[in-house]
């Protein structure tokens, strides 16, 4: 069991992986709603967190998902929620939290969130179904989740606004993630 | 660059991608960013590069943070795969990432960096554009704070951008913005897509593939992310024309080497002071000329 652990580890910190999974998360950023499957063993939210955090960053964790031995690795600067540039979240809960939304001259100071959700769909057989439209969608698709706070979309909606302000959104499983860019039109329960 | 020179292994050597981890980290995160608010310029620290800025550093440094082993890579400048820029560059990753092939194809790259030109053929989702970019930002024309320019961005305030080219019209009668025409991008940022001719705007109208524009001297990456409404800027009764290649018959010009009409020219003037005309796409005309002598011997 130990040496599972460690393998999973060495994987997600070796730098040809983190150029993977960056990838991989280029194509969610690029392509909204398409489901992503993460190609190591780790979950995905860790490896994504592996591949984007060094000591510059700041991640807040507020629900203690992370084990502390993870945190020296990933370098990021512990901040409160409201003012990291990453959070991660279990998406099962509803929001008490509002994120940095960046400002009008610096909207790059928008947070990005990752859930932990139960599952995600590319159909909508799950309970939260979202129609998407906006950049990087050419034609309207659905995505459905189960595990995931209803008010978390809506909360989100209103973040996102009044653009350039906002937050994206990456909603993550045991084994896949999808990005949600605040210029992505979300609406709930969306007939597909 | 100097065909034997080696980077100097002795000590602890080089990453691959030349670039450590960190700077590719801060790169990819501002990737992110830029594709998730299109046509923002977002800032990042624009490592030292062994060349000069404004020798493409800044699209350089997007290629090393994107690139993996499993990677196809081209690289063009001004359409050529030849010239001087786009040779160095080539070799400069060659050298510093092991394992990455290099194609002058442009449907076998799964990334293109490039110096003033989209590709002829179009791209699809499976590849990424990266553009150099020597002036990242389409007011600076109209002020000189880049502080005011923030503002003027984020509220989408581009009233003295439409002076200028209103200007335009009133003394020659018409806009007399030749290349780096100012696009806006799903209705708010207006980029400087870098000095690409007026012929490849519309193509980043809903691309198939992210188009990236790296900025290395001025510090700014933003992007055009797929399927994305990219509009040049225009008014209501004088609609965008782009490149008019008729002769004074009324004529389209053809390549001189492959004989296409529909393609981006270069003018040629020799020593005799004859004008010609030919693909500024190196790939592209090779290609329509290999169609057309293989449809000879058929």
């Amino acid at each position: 069991m130990k040496n599972e652990m460690t393998m999973v580890e060495v994987d997600i910190w070796h730098p040809a992986q983190q150029q993977q999974m960056f990838r991989s998360l280029l194509d969610a950023f690029s392509y909204p709603g398409r489901i992503q499957t993460c190609s190591q063993q780790a979950e995905p939210s860790l490896a994504l967190l592996a591949a984007l955090l060094d000591g510059q960053t700041t991640l807040s964790d507020p629900q203690d998902m992370l084990e502390e031995s993870i945190w020296p690795k990933l370098e990021a600067q512990r901040v409160p929620s409201e003012l990291a540039a990453f959070v991660l979240l279990d998406g099962s809960h509803a929001p008490e939290f509002v994120p940095s939304l960046g400002t009008l001259e610096e909207p790059e100071g928008g947070a990005t969130l990752l859930l932990r959700v139960a599952s995600l769909h590319d159909d909508d057989s799950a309970v939260l179904r979202m129609r998407l439209s906006g950049p990087g969608i050419r034609e309207a698709v659905s995505i459905s989740v189960d595990g995931l706070h209803q008010d978390w979309i809506d909360a989100r909606n209103d973040w996102v606004s009044s653009f350039p302000l906002g937050v994206e959104l990456v909603l993550c499983d045991a084994k896949n993630f999808v990005a949600l860019p605040r210029t992505t039109r979300i609406e709930i329960g969306g007939a597909a | 660059m100097n065909a034997h020179y080696e980077l100097p292994l002795e000590d602890a050597g080089y990453s691959f991608g030349f670039l450590d981890e960190y700077a590719k980290k801060e790169v990819r995160r501002c990737i992110l960013k830029a594709i998730a608010i299109p046509g923002y310029q977002t800032p990042y620290a624009s490592r030292e590069m062994p060349m000069g800025r404004g020798f493409g550093t800044g699209g350089l440094q997007l290629t090393l943070s994107l690139i993996g082993a499993d990677d196809t890579l081209k690289v063009i400048d001004q359409g050529s795969d030849d010239s001087v820029n786009a040779v160095n560059l080539r070799q400069f990753v060659q050298l510093t990432c092991p394992g990455v092939a290099v194609t002058e194809k442009t449907q076998e790259a799964t990334l293109i960096q490039s110096r003033h030109r989209i590709p002829e053929k179009m791209l699809t989702e499976q590849q990424i554009l990266v553009l150099q970019v020597p002036y990242p930002d389409a007011l600076v024309v109209v002020e000189p704070s880049e502080a005011r320019r923030k503002v003027m961005h984020g509220e989408a305030d581009y009233s003295r951008l439409l002076v200028k080219l209103y200007e335009d019209v009133v003394r020659f009668d018409e806009i007399t913005i030749s290349h780096r025409y100012p696009t806006r991008l799903n209705g708010h940022y207006v980029i400087d897509p870098s000095p690409i001719p007026r012929w490849d705007v519309p193509r980043l109208h809903q691309s198939p593939a992210l188009v990236l524009l790296g900025a290395g001297r001025e510090k700014k990456i933003y992007a055009v992310p797929p399927y994305t409404v990219a509009e040049p800027l225009v008014f209501d009764d004088i609609a965008f024309r782009v490149e008019d290649f008729r002769d004074a018959n009324g004529q389209r010009i053809a390549c001189r080497c492959c004989g296409s009409t529909v393609s981006f020219l270069d003018e040629l003037i020799d020593d005799a002071g004859n004008v010609t005309h030919q693909c500024s796409d190196s790939s592209y005309c090779e290609e329509e000329q290999e169609t057309i002598s293989a449809r000879k011997q058929a």
